[in-house]
């Protein structure tokens, strides 16, 4: 199952999260959206997104 | 008094939009051609980038509080070059109520929309979406899941 969790700040940005897609392909849920958005905050890729098989990607956006 | 604001986010879902004005108690009203504002432009606070008076009072849809007096203003929703929409209100004296519901520079409106956006944008990627909130920060959360 693919879950992806926004988390919405009063400052105007948000934090997403992209749990059951492995490596890249997180980035690839979440970019068609990002286009709609306003210029991007930041974007911080943790350990998780390297780990190719095993464990969910997370990103911050 | 006049003091033409201009909100910062883009706008561009106008279905996110009405729905973000209703959570803010107030409501979208598609095709209303002016804003209620002061109606004269004094020169005493900046005009906002790339306007002129002329452009002041005039939108292509308006949002306004829900059961306000008549006093009340209400924040004009612009259609930009880009095809976008820009917002803007005259927030002197709190706009007499409309700052309340919207926040000071919309933030609260802005809020609201961004919740709606994401949640209209991943059920057309088809995504089952739920609002909730964050039970650590208090925020709102959208969580979108497919199977």
């Amino acid at each position: 199952m693919e879950r992806i969790t926004i988390d919405f700040f009063p400052n105007g940005t948000q934090q997403i999260a992209v749990d059951g897609v492995k490596g890249e392909a997180c980035k690839q849920a979440t970019a068609a959206y990002e286009t709609t958005l306003g210029a991007k905050i930041s974007e911080v890729p943790t350990s998780e997104m390297y780990e190719q098989q095993e464990n969910p990607a997370r990103l911050q956006h | 008094m006049s003091h033409i604001s201009q909100f910062e986010f883009q706008c561009s879902d106008l279905d996110a939009l009405e729905k973000a004005a209703e959570a803010c108690g107030c409501e979208l009203v598609r095709g209303q051609k002016k804003y209620k504002w002061f109606g004269r432009f004094v020169g005493d606070s900046p005009m906002p980038k790339g306007l002129t008076e002329a452009d002041l009072g005039k939108c292509d849809h308006a949002i306004r509080v829900k059961g306000a007096s008549s006093q009340t203003y209400e924040v004009g929703v612009c259609k930009t070059e880009d095809g976008k929409f820009a917002l803007r209100y005259d927030f002197w004296s709190g706009g007499y109520g409309l700052v309340d519901k919207v926040g000071k520079d919309g933030k609260k409106l802005e809020l609201n929309y961004n919740v709606h956006h994401a949640k209209n944008f991943f059920e057309q990627q088809g995504y089952y979406t739920n609002i909730q909130t964050n039970q650590e920060t208090g925020n709102p959360q959208l969580v979108a899941e497919k199977f």
